[in-house]
Formats: C-alpha cells, structure tokens, sequence
C-alpha cells in the first residue's frame, strides 16, 4: 500500500459523507481488502487510464459516485485529465504527490533513481486543474488530516470534475534502499508539513512548488458549472423535443 | 430475449455499411459508444450519435482512442451494452485497452472499418491487413472473437451478433469490416424486434458475500455484477485469481494453479464450435476451395464463376468468424482436395492460418493484394486454374502473382 495516511483521510471523508454506490479507480495496486476496507469497488486500471476509466463508469452510470487516485502528477493519461476537466465530468480525483519531480532540498523520493534529484519542473495542478475548468480544487499534505478529510467530503458532495492534491511521501520508495533511514518516510511527511503554508486565497498561477519556497496548501476552486451529462441532456431535449430519451 | 422494440428501427434502407452498423448496435441494446473519428468509420460513429439520444443511449468524442477504449470498459462494468468504432491507427492504440478488457473478461464491441496500409496507410481505401492484429494485438494471452461481414445487411446483422458473444462469452468481440463495406450503400432491412434475438447480460443473482467475480459458471464464463451495486469488487489488470485479487506474492504453482488466464482462453477454445460460424457452397465434390472473408468473399464470387464456366470443380468457404479460425473445417477439407485458393487485401495473413491447419495435405495459394482496391476477379479465376491443374505438391505457401504485380515488377 502505497499511501496509507491519504487513504485513512479518503475513508474518513467517505464515513463522514455516507455515500453509497462508490467506485474507487487506481493505476497503482492496493492491498486485497482496501475495497472492503472502504466499502466500495476497485478497479486497478493499466496505468495512465484510471479517468478514462472513470468517465466510462460515470457516464455508464450516472448515479455512481466516482474516486480517482491518480500518482505520477498528471503525466501518462494526463490527456484524459484535461479532458475531463474541460468536460466537467463529475469525477473526484485524488492526486498523489511523492515528488517524482524535484523538490531539491528534501531527500529525492523518484521513484527510478531514489538518491538522486531529478531536475525536472513538475506540474502546478492546482493551476492546471483550473485552467482546464475543475469545480473544486485543493491541495494538502497528508498530515493536513483534518483539512484533507473536509476536502475530500466536499469534493464528494460537489457535482463536476474536482481535484485534491495530497502530498505525501511514498512508502515503497524507501524500502531496502541504502542510506535511507527506516524512519524517512515520517521525516518527510513532517517536513512537507513543516513547509507548508495555508493561503486559501493564492492565485493558483503562484502554487508552483518550488524548493525555496514553502508548499502552498488550501481550498483554491471551489464554484459550480454545469456536468457534461447536464449538457449533453439539456442540449438534445432542446434539439429533439419529444422524440429525446434521456441518458440515465 | 428478443430485442427491445424501442431500440429497433424496423424498415427498409438504403445505407451504407458504416450505417447500418450503428442501426445493428441499437437494435442490440448498446447505450454507450465511446469513439474518436477515424476515417473510413466515422460515419458509423455518427449515425449512431444521431440514434443515441432516440433510444436513451450516449455518444461521446473523447480525445483519443487510448481513452475510448477504456471508457467503453468503464461503461461496460457500469452495466451497459458498449462499443467503439475505429480504423487501423485507431486499433493500434486501442490494444492496451483490449487485453485490460480479456483480462477483466469484460463485454464490449469494436467495430474495426480496415483501411490499406501500415501506420496513417489509406485512410479512404479499402484493407484487411488487420486481421492478425486483432488476434494478437495485445500482449499476453488471451482470446478473442472477431467477425466479418462483407454487406451493409451484414454489417448490420453481425453488429448485433458480435454484441451477443460478447455477452455470451465475456469477451472484446471485432467486427473487422473495410472500407469497402462500410462505404458500400445498398439495400438493409431492419426486421422488427421480435425476429431480433438479444443475448443479455450473464448477470450473477446468488447472495452478495459469495460472489467471486471470476468463477465460472456454465462455459467456463463467470456471471458478472455491476459497478458500485454493493460487492466490494477488487478487479486489476494483474494476473488475478476467482476472487479478482492479484497473485503477486504467491510462489510459480500458487500462480498457475490460481490464475485465470488458462480460462480466458480456455472459455473461447472449448467454446469454439458453438461460436464459429462458416458459410459453404459447393464443398461436397470441389478439388479447389476458395477461402475468403469480408469484402474479397464477394470479389471472389466472379473468379468462382469463371472457374465453373471452365469446368473446374470449385467450391468455397467464407469466414463469418474469423476468430476462432475454422482449424477443424480446413483439416477436413484439406485431406479431400487439390489446394486452397485465400485471396486477401493483405501480402498473406489468414493464408497462413489455412496452411497451418490444411498440414501439407493440399497445396495452398495466396492471392495477395496490397489495399486501396480489391482484387481483379481474373486473378482469382487464374489462381483457381493453377490450383487445379497443378499435380506437384507445394511447400509451404505459394504467392500467386497478380495482373497488376506482374505488369508493376515485371
């Protein structure tokens, strides 16, 4: 399991929210038992597929509450990410970040050469996920429990494409690799804690995050437009009349 | 179960075979179409966006066909009839999707109209070069099912048959038309619903705590459940065992002793005299028998004619399913006759799959043809005559030299 303190918050939020008919879509494997554990169905998708995956659960059934837990910070599959945004599509995507990309003063947790930093400028999803027209978007570290816990409830509740960055360090990176402490892992998490900062009300545009900087956490979206199962019934009972079925 | 009135749109058309694949997969029951235009199948795509909000179903242009596909399989565990429409550069990137599909044994249709050529080929020319890929596309093992129509009236009738075995069977079914068919435009009659048979979902109705998602039932297919109905399902493209969890700590035997893999393939062989499907003429006292499908078994048709008319005993055996491939048919047939003759719109492909079964018993000899066109009838004609005269045994293969190739490369 990779993210053990994100899916604590996920089962809170879910208790909290008493959803049911709830699919949780993954591209990277859980424990047999995590759909017991958090009382829904699982699909473990090959991976960079996990929206596409949710938008043809979604749209097959409207009435299905979809979960997304997305790694890897919007880059295979990142195409069906911004469409789906741009669609509205009612999915809540929880992304994971381990800094597979750069973070330079922390210990370097990519996921293919673990000692060394990679010089690459990640993604700023919250600014992306705006841009490309999320109804809800957050960021939070997974020490942020409680925060990260509301903001997943409310991204649930929410109708349309919403979006949780949880930072969090990934367990499996540390495992057996030498000159790194056993204890690492709860050393990041406290420092992503540490350097982090609650500003709500930052433009997303600022949210890079960037080694000389602290990490910019908060609820920055959060406003309503219309789902893409909305239009697409609006428009065509507006084309056909009564000869329209509507998709349900 | 027939088919739902609602869904059927009884009467007489003139369509083309894009078209009256999409009327084929209304009648059917399929709600959901997740596509990205690909040219020569857009068409079909189209038809059924306009039928789609008449008969409570949805269509939707996602931004590529990587994501279609795997929508369609979202969809289709969502409960609903599913199926995309593409073309060869489209296929190809929808084989990911397909395996993930063998391998969580999900329902769904493809509808591949075959154009010429590798990668971008001829987008507005016919081919059927894509017939082994449709086998073995996808990495690992698995089984598929793909049929071939070669009218607009069968590209509608085999639309709702491949929606039937895939339910049937719980597998990816390929409707591998062409440009030529799907381009065709000819007479299509919809029957009313109550003479269109529709096979519905294997759904499991025993108690929730004992469903395991992959333990079959009758035919080795497991019944299946929907998303988010309360069965706390884990399913993963991962090797998996009946509970759907993966087999990753388990050691070599734990694996293939708990694997379903064996099954997915298991379900379609043991299965394949129930599912394949051949059309014969004249086999009883042929010494030559033309081996066709699609598009080229109507080509064929003059060539046959022109044999008979020169006395030659010629019959002829069309692949409605390709996949499974008819082995026992060719076998039997090989030990009774001169040679095959397989004409395709490709450099050799199924040829090699009829060589494989006729076991040096006949000669057999392809008659190629390199896409954007079909074949000159003629050349089948003088396959044919070479066929029957000819009283060496061949090795192998044997290429016949087509008009054109000859007046191309000498």
């Amino acid at each position: 399991m990779n993210q053990n303190s994100v899916i604590v918050s996920l089962a809170n939020a879910l208790e909290r929210t008493g959803l049911e008919k709830v699919c949780v879509v993954s591209d990277v494997l859980y424990k047999k038992g995590i759909a017991d554990y958090l009382g829904v169905d699982l699909f473990h998708t090959t991976r960079g597929r996990t929206i596409a995956f949710g938008v043809g659960l979604k749209l097959g059934n409207p009435k299905l509450k979809i979960i997304v837990l997305m790694g890897d910070l919007v880059t295979i599959g990142g195409n069906h990410f911004m469409h789906a945004a741009r669609r509205n599509i009612d999915l809540t995507v929880i992304c994971i970040n381990n800094f597979i990309y750069k973070l330079k003063n922390a210990p370097s947790v990519n996921s293919v050469f673990p000692l060394y930093i990679c010089p690459e400028q990640p993604f700023n999803i919250p600014h992306l996920a705006k841009s490309c027209g999320a109804v809800y978007v957050a960021r939070w570290t997974a020490l942020h429990k409680a925060e990260l816990t509301n903001s997943i409830a409310e991204a649930l509740q929410k109708q349309g494409f919403s979006v949780i960055e949880a930072i969090s360090p990934g367990e499996g990176n540390f495992a057996g690799v030498d000159g790194v402490a056993s204890d690492a892992r709860e050393k990041l998490l406290k420092f992503y804690y540490d350097n982090s900062e609650i500003k709500d009300t930052e433009p997303t545009e600022n949210l890079a995050i960037d080694s000389d900087k602290k990490i910019i956490v908060g609820k920055f979206v959060d406003w309503e437009r219309p789902t893409f199962i909305d239009l697409y019934n609006n428009q065509l009972r507006h084309t056909l009349g009564n000869k329209f079925v509507p998709y349900e | 179960m027939k088919a739902n009135p609602k869904d059927v749109f009884s009467g007489t058309y003139y369509i083309d075979g894009d078209v009256a694949c999409a009327y084929g997969a209304a009648a059917a029951g399929c709600k959901f179409l997740a596509g990205y235009p690909i040219t020569p199948s857009t068409e079909a795509a189209e038809a059924f966006a306009k039928l789609a909000p008449q008969i409570g179903a949805m269509f939707i242009q996602m931004e590529d066909e990587l994501g279609s596909i795997v929508a369609v399989l979202g969809a289709s565990w969502a409960g609903k009839k599913s199926m995309t429409i593409t073309s060869g550069p489209g296929f190809s990137l929808m084989m990911e999707g397909i395996g993930f599909g063998a391998a969580l044994e999900t329902p769904f249709v493809i509808i591949n109209i075959q154009r010429g050529g590798p990668s971008t080929g001829v987008p507005t020319r016919t081919g059927q070069a894509d017939m082994m890929q449709a086998r073995w596309g996808s990495h690992g093992d698995y089984e598929i099912i793909a049929l071939s129509p070669d009218s607009p009236q069968e590209s509608f009738e085999f639309t709702i048959k491949a929606f039937n075995l895939a339910e049937r069977y719980r597998v990816p079914v390929m409707l591998m038309s062409d440009e030529c068919v799907g381009h065709m435009t000819e007479k299509v009659v919809i029957p009313s619903a109550s003479e269109i048979e529709v096979e519905p979902r294997r759904f499991y109705h025993g108690p929730k705590d004992q469903y395991l998602p992959f333990k079959p039932d009758r035919d080795l297919v497991p019944p299946m459940v929907k998303a988010g109905e309360g069965y706390r399902l884990h399913l993963t493209g991962l090797v998996h065992d009946e509970n759907g969890y993966p087999l990753l700590d388990c050691d070599i035997d734990e694996v293939n002793q708990k694997s379903t893999t064996r099954r997915l393939v298991d379900k379609i062989r043991a299965n394949a005299d129930k599912i394949i499907e051949i059309k014969e003429d004249s086999l009883d006292d042929a010494e030559v028998v033309v081996v066709s499908y699609g598009i080229t078994s109507r080509v064929a048709l003059k060539g046959i004619e022109q044999a008979r008319e020169y006395g030659i005993k010629v019959g002829s055996l069309r692949l409605v399913t390709v996949w499974p491939f008819p082995e026992k048919r060719i076998t039997e047939l090989a030990h009774k006759i001169k040679g095959f003759v397989v004409p395709e719109i490709n450099y050799g492909q199924i040829v090699f799959e009829v060589e494989r079964c006729s076991h040096g018993k006949a000669n057999v000899v392809l008659v190629p043809h390199g896409g954007a066109g079909v074949h000159n009838p003629d050349d089948i004609f003088e396959a044919i005559k070479q066929v029957a005269k000819n009283k060496e045994k061949y090795e192998g293969v044997v290429e016949y030299r087509t008009s054109l190739e000859r007046l191309i490369f000498g």
